[in-house]
């Protein structure tokens, strides 16, 4: 099941080998295995509750996976804490967004710029006397729209911005994967578009996995998916594939209310019908008017939720 | 009106007089020389206050030292309750850590002198034990302390200094019980002689003033940022590589060293440990002393060992109930100035700011006309 278009020449970049994890007693990721290549974009989709969020923190080390391993490259990442992987060139963002928010805007991508290197542990020269790293903060902001904020605490960014920074720290890494956790939610269709520009010029050989809500903006981006459902695996493949899937559709659709009544009543869906033949549910996270079509993903409720 | 505009511009706190006066002044003037004046005065300020109040303050302390009386004494309590405070925020404004067990740590610095000092009859020998007995301290408590944040941490590190103080009341057979261990001989070598008040007071100066600008140039280096950064969201930091829990132990050992250096100075000062110092109640007063001085900066919570100390010292003379005033007046900082008496001079600082940013914008807007 290899996710590339093109057959892949080494180990697969990310591979999850049968993770589940429990939360007493609820199963919040079941005996889930996913392979993705070597730059390839993948995306991951599912319902609230599905696990989604669960799976990233699983393969980014912020969960311990109950049964099952992971693998970066071929290497056996599993017994490693965060900031190892991080090491390795495995980088993610929030989905709720973890950035810096009594810090200037300068000094979140500081802090992101210090991470690997060992200048982090410097106690003697400013930090603000680190030139290379300084222009370094400047070019990214510049590159997201944020050249103007760099002085701006970042609790005072706006929405939008804040899902820029959140981005931005993680690609100032310089990641080998990129993990994305619905990096447009919530965003209005202007700033979405702004998001997509940012995921389309990512270098090729970047490895990309997002969860993401909005088919729109996972069209543009990945090649394929993987599909989650109450913590298990529907189906993976291209994206021609997924959106042809008969489950997939009565898990979206709303069509199979009568089959799936505990994802509408998770999502608390309109009628079937009423919503576009995509993805159903209203938005319920606080932000700019979203794409009724393209509703974000809040905290899955209980299961899928951190702890 | 135009008197503000008169005022020189030389010290920050005569350069901010004028700040208040010009906005109301400036308009109705017809050249706007007034204005021009009160932003050369505020420029002036702005560059050079803050080097000018060190300087200040440092030409203030020694003249206050020479004198061998209460005042030098009251100083010196000030100066050592300072290195303490200090190195408290380090650890607990800036990684968010706060310790209510760092008055142990002071007594271990001071006990390891005094103890050495009966058992070795080495002045040096001694400071280096007590010097060495709170870095040795730090690092083997470190790793219990620093597993755990928030509130569990404040416990955990209560406890800490509640054992160091129950041995130093209970161990008779090394502490000298309640009695506590009276210092006679000072540390000496050649002409440099701790026995002699005048250098033992500059020299409490000199390490206090060390102490200030290496933490200040710690919590400006990146390791600091990286401090503020585990503060505000620790998840994220591991995310970005950081194995916060290293930073968060490095932190711990330096602010424990820096509490042993005010230990041992404490006793040089004092001349007596005793379980006293490691009390409780001091634990308390310390974790006052920065949040009354402002947390997240290194001298707030040395101007709140200014003010505590005088509390504890002079005020308890004439008013038997000082800790009465000392909590209002707590009370009344936190209530109305959340980032304490530095969060005052701060506020003072960007008002000045914002005043110059509009007087340097108006020039501007006339030439446009």
């Amino acid at each position: 099941m290899t996710a590339a278009p093109s057959p892949p020449a080494g180990p697969p970049a990310l591979a999850a080998d049968h993770l589940s994890r429990r939360f007493r007693g609820v199963t919040a990721v079941a005996d889930v295995s996913l392979r993705v290549a070597a730059g390839a974009r993948f995306g991951i989709i599912g319902p609230n509750g599905a696990g989604k969020t669960t799976l990233f923190n699983l393969l980014s080390g912020e969960l311990r996976p109950t049964t099952g391993s992971v693998a970066l490259f071929g290497r056996d990442i599993t017994a490693l804490r965060t900031y190892r992987r991080a090491a390795l060139g495995l980088g993610r963002t929030f989905q709720i967004t973890r950035i810096f928010s009594d810090l200037t805007v300068l000094e979140n991508l500081t802090l992101a710029l210090h991470g690997l290197s060992p200048s982090k542990f410097s106690l003697l020269r400013p930090w603000r006397s680190y030139r290379a790293k300084m222009a370094e903060a400047a070019e990214l902001a510049a590159s997201f729209g944020l050249a103007q904020r760099l002085a701006a605490l970042a609790s005072d960014l706006s929405h939008g911005e804040v899902r820029e920074l959140e981005v931005l720290l993680a690609l100032a890494l310089k990641p080998r994967v990129l993990l994305l956790d619905e990096p447009a939610a919530g965003l209005s269709p202007a700033e979405r578009v702004d998001i997509q520009a940012l995921l389309t010029s990512l270098p090729a050989e970047l490895t990309l996995v997002m969860i993401e809500h909005d088919i729109d903006v996972l069209r543009g981006v990945v090649d394929s998916a993987a599909v989650l459902h109450l913590g298990s695996l529907v189906t993976q493949g291209t994206m021609r594939d997924i959106q042809n899937d008969e489950r997939v559709r009565e898990l979206y659709l709303g069509g199979a209310a009568a089959r799936v009544p505990e994802i509408l009543a998770l999502e608390d869906s309109p009628p079937p019908g009423t919503s576009p033949p995509r993805e159903a549910g209203p938005a319920q996270e606080a932000g700019p008017p979203p794409d009724p079509a393209s509703p974000p993903d809040p905290a899955p409720p209980g299961a899928g939720d951190q702890p | 009106m135009t008197a503000g505009g008169q005022a020189p511009a030389g010290r920050a706190a005569a350069g901010r007089a004028p700040a208040v006066e010009a906005p109301p002044a400036g308009p109705g003037l017809p050249a706007g020389r007034g204005a021009r004046l009160a932003l050369t005065a505020l420029r002036g300020s702005r560059r050079f206050g803050g080097p000018v109040a060190a300087v200040a303050v440092g030409i203030a302390l020694v003249v206050l030292l020479q004198g061998n009386g209460f005042t030098s004494t009251l100083v010196l309590d000030m100066l050592v309750y300072a290195i303490a405070a200090m190195a408290l925020d380090f650890l607990g404004g800036y990684a968010g850590l706060i310790s209510l067990g760092q008055a142990g740590f002071l007594g271990v610095g001071a006990y390891g002198v005094a103890i050495a000092e009966v058992h070795f009859f080495s002045p040096w020998a001694a400071v280096g034990v007590g010097l060495g007995a709170a870095l040795v301290l730090g690092l083997a408590l470190g790793i219990v302390a620093v597993r755990v944040r928030g509130v569990s941490f404040v416990i955990i590190t209560l406890a800490m200094g509640q054992v160091l103080w129950g041995l130093a009341f209970q161990w008779v057979g090394l502490s000298e019980g309640d009695n506590g261990i009276p210092l006679t001989i000072l540390p000496s070598i050649g002409p440099f002689d701790l026995n002699d008040p005048l250098t033992l007071r500059m020299t409490v100066l000199a390490v206090f003033a060390a102490v200030a600008l290496l933490l200040v140039t710690f919590v400006h280096s990146p390791f600091g940022l990286s401090l503020r950064g585990v503060r505000s969201n620790e998840t994220r930091m591991a995310a970005l590589g950081y194995r916060t829990g290293l930073h968060c132990y490095l932190a711990w050992v330096i602010a424990v060293f820096f509490t042993g250096v005010a230990g041992v100075l404490y006793i040089f000062v004092n001349q007596l440990i005793s379980p006293a110092t490691m009390a409780f109640s001091q634990d308390g007063l310390l974790v006052i002393m920065v949040v009354l001085g402002g947390l997240r900066s290194i001298w707030g919570p040395a101007l709140g060992a200014v003010v505590i100390v005088l509390f504890q010292q002079e005020l308890s003379i004439y008013v038997s109930r000082w800790q009465t005033l000392m909590g209002l007046t707590l009370i009344a900082v936190v209530l109305f100035s959340p980032g304490g008496l530095w969060g005052l001079v701060r506020a003072a600082g960007r008002r000045r700011d914002a005043l110059i940013a509009r007087l340097e914008a108006r020039p501007g807007k006339r030439g446009g006309r």
